[in-house]
Parts: structure tokens; C-alpha cells; sequence
């Protein structure tokens, strides 16, 4: 009796550790896959800017284009629908929102140093060109196990930058 | 020599937890390069303005290199090659398009003391999406 009551109970670690697992390895891959997205949003979004300011050597965005862009693009990458709320299949499970920050010669000076820090993350990038900086916060994290559900949301930041060459 | 012979049923049971928590971590390690390779893939095309043979060739490579279990024609690769170019609008004509697959073969140890079959015992994983072209129209 003693024997069998142990090895239910190391089945039932087994299966606590094993679920852990899992649900660890997965959240890490999306945590991956949204930073992969940010960089990905700043990118598109940086992709749009006025051609009459970029004729006279002067990178402005269009931001109203660029947000829409950048709207597409996270709704495409983290399968969202219109009210970026998860799609069925999805990994995410909470409402998605973003932040985008535009940094061009409309509202920033080159010439002296520029540091951009995310207040949700800390992520900090130096701005010496035009960049475009998106942040992506996904919401919890999906675990199985009642004991992790909470952890926190995940919030990501990526930035595109023009260089001049 | 009953306990032993009992103990011996057993552990060839329990063993399979461990040996599914290696697993785990195993197809965890794959698809997170998987994941990587892709992502560079595509940021690659972003500037090419097109999936080129080279990065089409290079996927296939890196994928392989990484899962030990496959060949290349596993892989399915379904991307944009025709060239597109930066218009400023946002629309289909600068997306480049990607759909890649790569089956996952093993995802539970010891399927076949639990009765699952080799056939059920996989899956395939799907990295699918746009990026923009950031080639300006010549």
C-alpha cells in the first residue's frame, strides 16, 4: 500500500512538472515570436514617410500610415481580429495593445544625444537617426497549472532605425 | 523475486515521464531555431524585396542542420519570388508572402507502449505571414 501511494504521488509530480514544462517552453517561444513582431511593426511602420520633407534630406514619417501599417501587421503576426482581440487558435488570450513612438526631424534634434526607454520594460535604445520604436503588450501568458495563471503580461519592444550611409 | 519482477513493470512505465520531459525540451530547442530562422529568412527578403533562391536554399539548409529527422523535401516552402516593390501604400502589391512548414516527428516518448501510433505521434508546425518590401520602385 505504501509503495503504491508513493507512486501515485511521483505520477502526479510527473505530470505537475511535465505540464510546467511545457507551458514554460511554450511562453517562452511567444515571448520570442513578439519581439520578433515588434521589430517587425517598427520596420513597416518606418517604411512611410513624406517625400516632399525626403526630398529637402529630411526623414518625417507618416504616421498616420505607419500606424496603420503597423495595425496590419500585428493583427497578421499575433492572429487578431479587428479589435485585436485572439482569434480562435491563437495563442494569446487577453485583449493585445501597442505603443508606437515616432522620432524624426518633426519633433527631434540629431545633433545632441536622443535615448529612448520604454516605461513598461526598460527597453532603451540610443536615437542618432529616425526611428520608429513599437511596444506590444500581449497580455497573460497561458498556464495550465492555477498556481502560475498570474505570472504577469508580456511586454516586448522593438525599434527600426534609418541610417544614412 | 515477485517485487522484482513487479518493480521492473513499473519503472518501464515511469521512465517515460523523464523521457517525455527530454523530449519536450528537445522539439522546444527545434522549434524556437525553427522560429529563428524563419524570422531571418524573412527579414532577408525584406530587403531582396523577394524570397531569392540563395535565402530559399539557405532555409532548407539551416532546417535540416537543426532537425535531425528530416530531409529537405519534408520542408514545405510556399514564398513570394516575384520581385515586389516599396509603393507607399500598404497594400498587396508589397507584401511578401510566406508560408513555411516543417513536420514536428516525435512529440510523445514511448507512444508505443501507449499505444499511439508513429503516424499520430507528429505534427506540422506553420510559420505563416507578410513583410513589407523595402525596395524602392526603380
Amino acid at each position: 500500500m505504501k509503495e503504491f501511494l508513493i507512486g501515485i504521488s511521483v505520477i502526479i509530480l510527473y505530470c505537475i512538472i511535465n505540464v510546467f514544462g511545457q507551458d514554460f517552453n511554450l511562453d517562452m517561444r511567444q515571448n520570442f515570436n513578439l519581439k520578433y513582431a515588434a521589430n517587425e511593426c517598427s520596420a513597416s511602420g518606418s517604411l512611410f514617410y513624406d517625400p516632399v520633407k525626403y526630398s529637402e534630406g529630411k526623414i518625417v514619417f507618416q504616421q498616420d500610415k505607419s500606424k496603420e501599417a503597423i495595425e496590419k501587421q500585428i493583427k497578421n503576426l499575433l492572429k487578431l481580429d479587428d479589435s485585436f482581440n485572439p482569434l480562435p487558435g491563437s495563442y494569446y488570450q487577453d485583449k493585445i495593445t501597442y505603443k508606437v513612438y515616432f522620432y524624426d526631424y518633426n519633433n527631434t534634434d540629431f545633433s545632441i544625444p536622443n535615448t529612448h526607454k520604454d516605461v513598461d520594460t526598460g527597453y532603451t535604445v540610443s536615437i542618432t537617426s529616425p526611428t520608429v520604436v513599437v511596444t506590444i503588450n500581449s497580455g497573460k501568458s497561458r498556464y495550465r497549472l492555477t498556481l502560475f495563471q498570474n505570472i504577469g503580461s508580456t511586454i516586448r519592444s522593438g525599434s527600426h532605425t534609418w541610417k544614412d550611409r | 523475486m515477485k517485487s522484482l519482477i513487479a518493480t521492473s513493470a513499473v519503472l518501464i512505465l515511469l521512465v517515460i515521464f523523464p523521457l517525455q520531459t527530454v523530449l519536450d525540451q528537445i522539439n522546444h530547442k527545434k522549434l524556437r531555431d525553427f522560429d529563428e530562422i524563419v524570422h531571418n529568412a524573412c527579414e532577408q527578403a525584406r530587403t531582396d524585396g523577394r524570397f531569392t533562391p540563395e535565402n530559399i536554399e539557405n532555409i532548407k539548409k539551416s532546417v535540416t542542420a537543426k532537425f535531425h529527422d528530416i530531409s529537405e523535401g519534408d520542408i514545405s516552402i510556399n514564398v513570394t519570388t516575384e520581385m515586389k516593390y516599396r509603393l507607399d501604400e500598404d497594400d498587396e502589391r508589397e507584401h511578401i508572402n510566406y508560408e513555411i512548414k516543417v513536420p514536428l516527428k516525435k512529440i510523445v516518448a514511448g507512444n508505443l507502449i501507449l499505444g499511439i501510433s508513429d503516424a499520430d505521434n507528429q505534427v506540422v508546425y506553420t510559420q505563416k505571414g507578410y513583410v513589407l518590401s523595402e525596395v524602392p520602385m526603380p
